[in-house]
């Protein structure tokens, strides 16, 4: 369970998020959506604990982010933040790395090679696992994050951006079925933003969209075609999200300004 | 006759064998040596008419006197160096395979000092007859001194920081009693002491353990052979940063930012070492006017060194939540939850501040009051909470991604 009461984060002047209020129940697949710039990535950087909101408070489970040593360690066990742009160590191989982020999370050893071997073959990595990481393709530094996260086997995972980066179409349907499976069946709690609604089409339960650093809009994908009289989620976010884009391409392609 | 020297040199490289170095740096050392003193000697004869015999055998033997100093001082290290297994992660490695124990012989040698050192520092010694400057009590401290900070990195290493902190200590009083007498071989003969009763933790933790430490020394040390084994797999962002405690043995390898702070106990014998330490070099300057200008600039340097290095530490990876244009436009002048990091080092200025008004001149007050003010600061900045784990942990502020990515591709 995630909870944010009131939370209000500024980096500076701006405020990013503004009063943001939000539950997220245990075993909800969230996604996260906005124009660029608007605070998705923030507002998980605010749940993640990388950033402490200037007013409000962050709970996990019951557990109030920062609040103490202990809390704050309970809360490190449960979640796994992958940012959009990861920091991976280049002289490690694949399998070096997810068994270092594995025992970091204090997992069982043998269960622990068993995960990774098994994430290797559904990214198609087993061969590239001994290979050191700055010899993979965008793709596959992608994918070895993504298994990194997954590895940890956190109850609450907080992904930025998870289909971005190369993903290859293979990459994208393995992500998208584990992490509904996860949701679905093992009650993990899941939290990703992406500019793309295509995806969260078939996944995702519950779709937050971030506008002006609040949440406009709380609804589940049926929710929000019902809002729109929309037979696709995309359309409907359009109309929802980006309702000044359809304008911007007429004038541009009418050469108006 | 011959046949009993060959015995007799036989028995006596036996004996000796554990403790030397091999025999090529001895025969390389020696060569060295026998060159400078031919040169010497070729010189005098040349020289034999209307020359300052003093004058001359200053020039000759202070630079050979300097050349058997740095003899001692390197045998010194050797002697642990090349025979404690925290330095040869291998050897470490090897004897935990065997059935070695704590409290028997060392295979390679011992790292106390024995019979043999006697005899090597009783011969430094008889070659120092002639000299003007070279006393017993030199010989000894040149050898003891190096032999006893050696075995300093693995009594850190296996946890006894104390003794670490108080062997410093005495190393301090050895160097301020030494110049003038041979009274500071007691306070050396008391930190060997003080080492030999943590020999036998260090050397459990280094065989039983192979530490992290050691293995990392190693590679400072350049150690190939030791690189891929000891290189820590350091896992970039945001792993460290966020992750769960890990285990103890993995705290190193994961280059986690969640340090245990340092214990008070800690704090106050580093502070006091330091403080020791200053006065001691300051005493080291001729005159009452050098000695006063010594101790000004040592208290500034280092108090300026501690304060910078509290901010550094608990500000760079842990940075402010909001940009100071933020403070400013949003009258945010003051984030309690953050700006409470900043008060040790704020705190840490006062002893500076008022050591500087200490009135300069006769009485000497600089020079007894530049320990107080070093040991007040560097307490200060060490020892005042929060501790950087608890920091790190429920400070209120912006966990950055870490200053090199060298090592990383950030995809």
């Amino acid at each position: 369970m995630i909870r944010l009461v009131d939370v209000v984060q500024h980096y500076g002047v701006r405020p990013v998020l503004r009063g943001i209020d939000l539950a997220v129940p245990a075993g909800q697949l969230v996604a996260v959506v906005g124009p660029n710039g608007m605070g998705k990535s923030t507002l998980l950087r605010v749940i993640a604990g990388i950033l402490t909101p200037q007013r409000g408070l962050v709970e996990i489970d019951g557990l109030t982010r920062r609040s103490s040593e202990a809390s704050e360690l309970a809360i490190r066990r449960r979640v796994c933040y992958l940012p959009d742009h990861p920091w991976l160590p280049k002289r490690a191989t694949g399998r070096e790395f997810l068994a270092a982020v594995g025992r970091l999370y204090e997992l069982d050893s043998e269960r622990l090679l068993d995960h990774i071997e098994r994430l290797l073959i559904l990214f198609d990595l087993v061969e590239q696992g001994d290979w050191v990481i700055s010899s993979y393709s965008n793709g596959q530094q992608k994918k070895i994050a993504i298994a990194s996260a997954l590895v940890t086997e956190a109850p609450v995972l907080l992904l930025d951006e998870p289909f971005a980066g190369g993903l290859d179409p293979s990459g994208i349907l393995a992500l998208k079925r584990v992490l509904q499976r996860l949701a679905s069946r093992d009650d993990k709690t899941v939290m990703l933003t992406t500019p793309v609604p295509e995806l969260m089409e078939e996944i995702a339960e519950r779709i937050l969209v971030i506008g002006e650093g609040q949440i406009q809009l709380d609804d589940t994908p049926q929710g929000l075609r019902e809002r729109t009289g929309t037979g696709q989620l995309a359309t409907a976010l359009e109309q929802l999200v980006y309702p000044q884009t359809m304008d911007h391409i007429e004038q541009y392609l009418n050469g108006q300004s | 006759m011959s046949a009993t020297f060959n015995s007799l040199r036989r028995s006596l490289h036996a004996w000796l064998q554990p403790v030397l170095p091999p025999t090529w740096i001895i025969v390389l050392y020696a060569i060295a040596m026998l060159v400078w003193e031919a040169a010497a000697h070729g010189l005098t004869r040349a020289f034999d008419q209307g020359v300052d015999w003093r004058e001359f055998n200053e020039l000759v033997h202070r630079p050979r006197d300097m050349y058997l100093a740095i003899g001692l001082v390197l045998y010194g290290f050797y002697r642990v160096r090349a025979k404690h297994p925290w330095y040869m992660p291998e050897y470490a490695a090897w004897l935990a395979l065997t059935s070695w124990r704590v409290g028997m012989r060392l295979p390679l040698g011992p790292v106390k000092i024995v019979p043999q050192d006697a005899l090597v520092l009783l011969l430094a010694w008889l070659w120092t007859l002639d000299s003007s400057i070279f006393t017993p009590g030199h010989v000894v401290t040149l050898f003891t001194a190096p032999f006893v900070i050696a075995h300093l990195p693995p009594l850190g290493a296996a946890g006894a920081t104390g003794r670490v902190y108080v062997v410093f200590m005495g190393l301090a009083l050895a160097a301020w009693l030494t110049p003038t007498s041979l009274s500071g071989v007691p306070a050396l003969v008391a930190c060997y002491a003080v080492v030999m009763t943590g020999l036998s933790q260090s050397l459990r933790s280094a065989v039983a353990g192979n530490n992290c430490a050691a293995t990392q020394f190693a590679v400072l040390l350049g150690q190939k052979e030791d690189r891929a084994r000891a290189r820590p797999l350091k896992l970039g962002y945001p792993y460290p940063q966020l992750a769960p405690e890990p285990p103890a043995a993995l705290r190193d390898a994961s280059g986690t930012s969640q340090v245990d702070g340092i214990s008070m106990r800690d704090a106050a014998l580093l502070s006091a070492t330091l403080a020791l330490w200053a006065f001691v070099i300051a005493s080291f300057a001729p005159t009452p006017p050098d000695r006063e200008i010594t101790s000004l600039w040592m208290t500034i340097v280092l108090l300026m060194v501690a304060i910078a290095g509290r901010v550094a530490v608990y500000v760079v990876p842990f940075q402010p939540p909001i940009s100071f244009l933020g403070r400013i436009v949003n009258g945010h002048w003051l984030i309690p939850g953050y700006d409470r990091v900043l008060l040790p080092a704020i705190y840490a200025g006062l002893p500076l501040t008022l050591f500087l008004l200490v009135p300069r001149g006769e009485s000497g007050g600089v020079v007894w009051a530049a320990p107080v003010a070093i040991f007040v600061g560097w307490f200060i900045t060490l020892g005042m909470r929060p501790t950087l784990r608890n920091w790190a942990l429920t400070g209120n502020h912006r966990i950055s991604t870490g200053a090199s990515r060298a090592d990383f591709i950030e995809i």
